[in-house]
């Protein structure tokens, strides 16, 4: 069991972090106090052509292995410290750090031709690179995890309970225009902090409700693409599944939920169109090692487009709820009282049929 | 010359074939009705005079010590029960020796010296068997296990070139889908020539998997006309002898297979001798009634992986792309890549045949000690095929000595997409493993193709029988699968987690890719 909760104002307006604090809160008993997280996207407006790395590090010693790998591989615009609030419910925190960066070695004039309109690197090699670099990173660095890297963005994770871990990184000072909040209750493995969710890599992130049973499957395909899994957790396939098939497949969301938690054969076989039958059987058939089996509620961001989506049998709960251009999702109802007391609709997602919620417009987006 | 009072001691004049099992008759029970001789082809039953009633003599059934396979036909037949096969005992003072001196003495014996010791079936050694050393796993509280009279599970499989398939991950614009096969269950039957079974069999087996949405294949025999009607679910196979291929032979298919090897005798040809050649089989191999119909080891014209390669598109222009190209190959140490071989050269479908695979005819220990079981053998072909991020592109097909739904499942997380099933095929339709088929003596009418014994198949009968076998073994498998918390069969392909594995050393652990179990 846990919960979670999102949301989005598909007119770029900025919701405040301390509400999710509470929408959280008010969930207490979904997690047990071993993971809580956040991502916000839109945070980071003065800096939002440099990719945001946050990162989580035991030691001293580590955070100078890490700062060394991150000046060798990237130009570092900003390097600081977290803000953080001391907490008397965190017993111990990673030392955290956050960088703003761009891809490429630490030579201001490189960086320059970067960014300039005859981009050497253009926005997908760079995201190649960065990706590239935070799988190296993960794996070459003991005690050192990247938590989040896309741009103008940022998850904040920990080991307690949510609101606790919020209020640590001052969230409830903070305004984004998509919100993520996972409490935790993990069944699977051990607690570490870079077992919290979300899950983050590039622009998109995941918090997730459930099991995949399909890991093995999922990680086996990952794998054949350059993926690897080093997070000990079933939650990291589903970041990369989107990041594979959306950004870099570039395949449309609807057809990435329709891989990912596919209607029924003998529905698909119903359908009357035959363009559409062919267009889900074929997905079905190309992407079977894609498809997440077990019980899950998930939502998933890419800054853009806030995604709800439960598994095909409806086993773990997601409602939904509008109010004006604001959407929200969430584990329970009782959240909602919290975030849009006043809300038009509220519905029930139904097993397999994701919503994707999409921002009418993005302020200062990059395309 | 022998006289009476100079007996002829020779050994090899006088040395008798003493076989390993006879059949005991309970003359309590016995009701004298003879059936037991009737039935047994082999000759083992004589029916003895015990005395005379109304005229007519009153016959017992008894044991010729010459033949007994232990097929057990009499055994099933007896309507009264009274027959019993025992194994009779062989005493040898040389525990080293005891298992072989039959062999040799057989060798030896004039009548047939120098004869290569011929057996059938799957190897029935000793080896150790993996499948029975993998637990599954199934869910407790975390994670809801799945009812699956309640819930949708699917088994619903696909075989073939994947949609985009090309390693990238994006869409096709071009629309155009490949050719794939499209199973209601993993279970397809596996390759059994027109030749080593009859007609009827094949018959019979064509209406199931029909019925049951699954694929039968032809065998190397070619493919007789009764058998065009289930074109739709034939899977046709060309191997080295290309015997009965030709235009109507692929027309009526929907998807050929091109057999390089079988689990049972790798590296080894075939040989249906002239007499089994009858009018029908010679029609349809396309051969000469009574020529002996040999397949030689190789494919002549494929000496390497490039003429393989060559034969694949050959196959595809023939068929102009509208059917999927398998091409079978012996579980052999270096499977691996050789699969990924084959994947690169085109094929659409690789079928791998472990060691335990069934045959009509082979050398002994060709059966028993070449090759690898399909366990190790489809591990480490998956595992391969994803190291060179090719997996999704091909389909894998594990064959040889699934003995039922637990170990279909097991191939599959090993890696598998499907499996064929042979033996089990035969073992439904009655037969008793008794590893004569070479013999063509078949009393379950089975692997014979002489009329009396073959009409012993009662074609509707057989083919409810093989659907039996297929429905009982997928809802099994939708069992195992709902208690591991999986409903669809795609997300078990190569799912090692949901192993473990027993009393295996940590070199076996890593080969099939499983952990220990309780770790």
């Amino acid at each position: 069991m846990c919960g979670i909760v999102g949301g989005i104002d598909t007119m770029g307006g900025k919701l405040r972090g301390a509400d999710f604090i509470r929408a959280i809160a008010i969930q207490h008993d979904r997690g047990n106090g071993l993971g809580g997280g956040f991502a916000a996207y839109g945070i980071y407006p003065q800096f939002e052509d440099y990719y945001a790395i946050h990162v989580a590090c035991d030691t001293e010693a580590a955070v100078r292995q890490a700062d060394d790998f991150i000046k060798t591989h990237l130009y570092v615009k900003v390097a600081e410290d977290m803000p953080t609030r001391d907490s008397d419910v965190i017993p111990w925190h990673p030392l955290l750090k956050r960088y703003f960066t761009i891809p490429g070695p630490s030579n201001e004039d490189l960086k320059l031709t970067n960014m300039g309109p005859d981009s050497m690197l253009h926005a997908r090699a760079q995201d190649a690179y960065m990706k590239k670099f935070v799988f190296d990173f993960n794996k070459s660095i003991p005690g050192a995890f990247v938590m989040s890297c896309g741009k103008n963005m940022g998850v904040f994770k920990g080991v307690g309970f949510p609101e606790d871990i919020g209020r640590f990184f001052l969230l409830d000072r903070m305004e984004a225009s998509i919100w993520m909040v996972h409490s935790r209750f993990p069944t699977n493995t051990q607690s570490w902090w870079g077992g919290a969710h979300p899950f983050s890599l590039l622009e998109w992130s995941v918090v997730h409700n459930g099991e995949i049973t399909s890991y093995g499957v999922n990680r086996n395909y990952l794998e054949m693409f350059g993926y690897e899994c080093t997070l000990k957790t079933d939650t990291e396939v589903i970041s990369y599944l989107f990041d594979l098939l959306a950004r870099e497949g570039r395949i449309p969301l609807d057809d990435v939920c329709a891989i990912l938690s596919p209607p029924l054969w003998e529905e698909i076989d119903r359908l009357a169109d035959p363009s559409m039958r062919s267009r889900l059987a074929s997905l079905r058939q190309g992407y079977a090692q894609a498809l997440l089996n077990g019980p899950f509620a998930i939502l998933v961001s890419n800054g853009r487009s806030l995604i709800a989506m439960n598994d095909r049998s409806k086993l773990r709960p997601l409602v939904a709820a509008r109010q004006g251009s604001r959407v929200f999702f969430s584990s329970e109802e009782c959240s909602f009282q919290i975030l849009c007391p006043d809300r038009e609709e509220t519905w029930m997602l139904k097993g397999g049929k994701p919503e994707i919620v999409t921002m009418k417009e993005v302020p200062g987006a990059v395309a | 010359m022998p006289s009476p009072d100079k007996p002829d001691l020779s050994m090899t004049r006088n040395w008798k074939h003493q076989p390993k099992f006879m059949p005991v008759f309970d003359l309590s029970r016995c009701t004298r009705c003879g059936l037991c001789a009737r039935a047994c082809s082999w000759g083992e039953i004589r029916l003895v005079t015990e005395s005379v009633a109304d005229g007519k003599p009153v016959t017992a059934p008894a044991a010729n010590r010459s033949s007994c396979g232990a097929c057990q036909y009499c055994v099933k037949q007896c309507p009264v029960g009274a027959i019993t096969i025992v194994e009779t005992p062989f005493v040898s003072s040389h525990a080293y020796w005891r298992k072989h001196e039959k062999n040799l003495w057989r060798q030896a014996d004039p009548r047939e010296p120098g004869h290569v010791l011929l057996i059938s079936s799957g190897a029935d050694s000793d080896q150790i068997s993996y499948f029975d050393h993998l637990q599954f796993d199934a869910c407790q509280v975390t994670n809801p296990p799945i009812d699956p009279l309640r819930e949708p599970m699917e088994l619903r499989t696909f075989l073939g070139r994947r949609p985009f398939g090309d390693g990238s991950a994006a869409m096709d614009e071009s629309g155009a889908t490949p050719p794939l096969l499209d199973l209601s269950t993993p279970i397809m039957f596996s390759a059994m020539s027109f030749g080593s079974i009859n007609l009827r069999v094949q018959v019979a087996a064509a209406m199931a998997a029909g019925k049951a949405g699954t694929y039968w294949n032809t065998g190397e025999g070619g493919l007789h006309e009764q058998l065009h009607p289930f074109r739709e679910r034939t899977i046709v196979q060309v191997a080295s002898g290309r015997f009965g291929v030709n235009p109507t032979f692929f027309e009526n298919s929907a998807c050929v297979e091109i057999k390089i090897g079988q689990g049972a005798k790798p590296g080894i040809g075939g040989h249906l001798p002239g007499e089994k050649v009858t009018s029908e089989i010679s029609k349809t191999r396309m051969i000469p009634m009574g020529a002996d119909a040999l397949s030689p080891a190789p494919h002549h014209d494929i000496y390497s992986i490039e003429d393989l390669r060559q034969l694949i598109y050959a196959i595809k222009e023939t068929t102009r792309y509208r059917k999927p190209v398998s091409v079978k190959v012996s579980a052999v140490h270096n499977i691996a890549p050789i699969v990924a071989g084959i994947a690169r050269a085109g094929a659409d479908i690789i079928a791998i045949d472990g060691f335990r695979g069934g045959t009509g005819a082979a050398p002994r220990w060709t059966r028993q000690y070449t090759g690898i079981p399909i366990e190790l053998a489809i591990a480490a072909a998956d595992r391969r095929l994803r190291e060179e991020k090719i997996r999704h592109t091909v389909s894998l097909v594990a064959a040889g000595g699934i003995r039922n739904s637990a170990d279909v499942l097991k191939a599959i997380c090993l890696g598998a997409d499907a499996v064929y099933v042979g033996t089990a095929v035969l073992v439904s339709l009655g037969c008793g493993m008794c590893q004569r088929c070479y013999a063509s003596k078949c009393s379950y009418g089975i692997a014979t193709n002489r009329p009396d014994l073959a009409e012993r198949i009662d074609v509707e009968e057989a083919r409810d029988a093989l659907l039996g076998l297929i429905q009982g073994w997928s809802e099994e498998i939708k069992e195992l699968m709902g208690g591991m918390g999986i409903n669809t069969i795609g997300s078990l392909v190569g799912n090692r987690d949901r192993l473990r594995g027993l009393h295996l050393t940590g070199e076996e652990l890593k080969a099939l890719g499983v952990k220990q179990a309780g770790l």
